[in-house]
């Protein structure tokens, strides 16, 4: 098994468990959390296929795109950020109920009596 | 290939270990703290597979900055939103264990599945290794993620730089004071900070233009370079002091668009000049693509500190805004 193998079944394996921690999560952090998560699998994917040219140094064209991402990634986080710590902000000062957002909000299944109550 | 694999098995494995962890822990901050780890595993990650512009990248961008956002933000959600950081969120303990199980399964069942499957994947056609390494004679630049970067695939860079300023717009317009860069000064119990940020800005600003200069032949770059500066500003602006003035002065919108703006301009004169749009060839190609780095290395590094100050500073300052009208 070579390196390229080992860090594109890494990069495909980190993308998944992103993936799953941003549909499960509720907590908006959380879930920019695994969208980075999700990010650097793609990137170790990318990377690790540009290295199957049997040329002596490693294909670049994926490092440039992957050093794109990572600064594309950077300022769509900053974005999600910023929105996730207005949407508090703003859900607190108008004092309207903020919906709820943390764990809990989906568990009907985890929780029958409260399933029968609604 | 005759590397020790034992290394990458284990940086594998690491990474695999500290996502899984990052995303199970309850408290976010060992969440986060844990995603800055992983970034930093990375950055040693890009090392071996010989990709040393992303591991500067992703040391100084992926793992620093977006690190320092994530800090940032939990501060500032600790006053509005204190219960949503709870060490022992209020989820039910089932759904916890589930979540463990599904980060497991998919994990221990997944990889092996994958890594069979692997193999087939590298086996596609060969990359552009060979006709970049063809047009690298005169790209105006030896390392070739750079000639990439700025040279080939200029479009993406320049949009890149744009896409940039879109974030940082978006964050304007969140904030709700577009046009106002003036932040939240820091209180006195940063004093430490700010000799910190004295001591630190000379080596920093040094340490980004010899980035930029080593670009061309070795690894580094605007964008590199750009997340030092962008690092020296983030400490700069938590700590106040001599580097905050720099945020808030009216050259600050010109300077965040000049990347932009001369990458643009650049190419358009290559049109005047009788080449294609964004085409750098010949003798003159090395001069334009440092000056294209050198102003796109200035936008990257204020964009990212002042998305930094947005992440971290609330818009408007607390009712006791004493401290706020006395620096401004």
């Amino acid at each position: 098994m070579t390196t390229a193998a080992l860090y594109l079944s890494t990069g495909l394996v980190v993308f998944v468990l992103g993936t799953f921690g941003l549909f499960w999560h509720s907590n908006l952090v959380r879930r920019a959390l695994s969208l980075n998560f999700m990010a650097a699998g793609v990137f170790l994917f990318l990377v690790a296929l540009g290295r199957r040219s049997p040329a002596p140094f490693p294909d670049p064209i994926p490092h440039a795109l992957v050093l794109t991402g990572i600064v594309v990634t950077v300022s769509a986080t900053a974005l999600l950020l910023v929105l996730v710590c207005r949407y508090h902000e703003t859900a607190e000062s108008e004092s309207a109920p903020p919906p709820p957002l943390r764990e809990g909000k989906n568990d009907a299944n985890d929780e029958g009596p409260e399933d029968n109550a609604t | 290939m005759n590397d020790p694999i034992f290394i990458d098995v284990f940086l594998a494995v690491g990474l695999l270990l500290l996502c899984g962890f990052s995303l199970h822990v309850r408290d976010l901050f060992t969440g986060v703290v844990t995603f800055i780890i992983f970034g930093l595993l990375m950055s040693v990650a890009w090392v071996r597979m010989q990709a040393p512009d992303l591991a500067l990248a992703e040391a100084a961008i992926g793992s620093g900055i977006t690190g320092a956002l994530f800090l940032g933000a939990l501060r500032r959600l600790e006053e509005s939103a204190p219960e949503y950081l709870a060490p022992a969120g209020p989820g039910s303990p089932v759904r916890h264990w589930l979540f463990d199980l599904g980060i497991g399964a998919m994990g221990l069942a997944l990889y092996p599945l994958v890594t069979i499957l692997v193999p087939a994947m590298l086996d596609g056609p060969p990359g552009l290794a060979g006709p970049v390494s063809e047009a690298m004679a005169d790209a105006g630049a030896r390392n070739p993620v750079t000639a990439i970067i700025l040279n080939m695939r200029g479009y993406d860079t320049m949009l890149e730089l744009v896409v940039l300023l879109l974030g940082w717009s978006g964050v304007c317009v969140l904030q709700g004071d577009l046009g106002r860069t003036d932040i939240q000064p820091a209180t006195g119990e940063l004093a430490v900070l700010g000799a910190f940020v004295r001591f630190l800005r000379h080596p920093g600003i040094l340490v980004a233009g010899y980035l930029v200069w080593v670009g061309g032949d070795a690894p580094g770059g605007a964008f590199q370079a750009g997340a030092m500066l962008g690092g020296v500003g983030a400490i700069g602006l938590m700590a106040g002091g001599p580097v905050r003035p720099l945020f808030s002065g009216p050259g600050v919108r010109p300077a965040l668009a000049a990347g932009a703006a001369v990458f643009l301009l650049t190419g358009l004169a290559m049109i005047a000049a009788g080449g294609n749009f964004l085409e750098f060839r010949g003798s003159r190609a090395a001069a334009l693509l440092l000056v294209i780095e050198l102003f796109s290395t200035v936008s990257i590094g204020l964009v990212l500190a002042l998305l930094f100050a947005a992440c971290t500073f609330p818009p408007h300052p607390p009712k006791g805004g004493a401290i706020a009208e006395g620096n401004s």
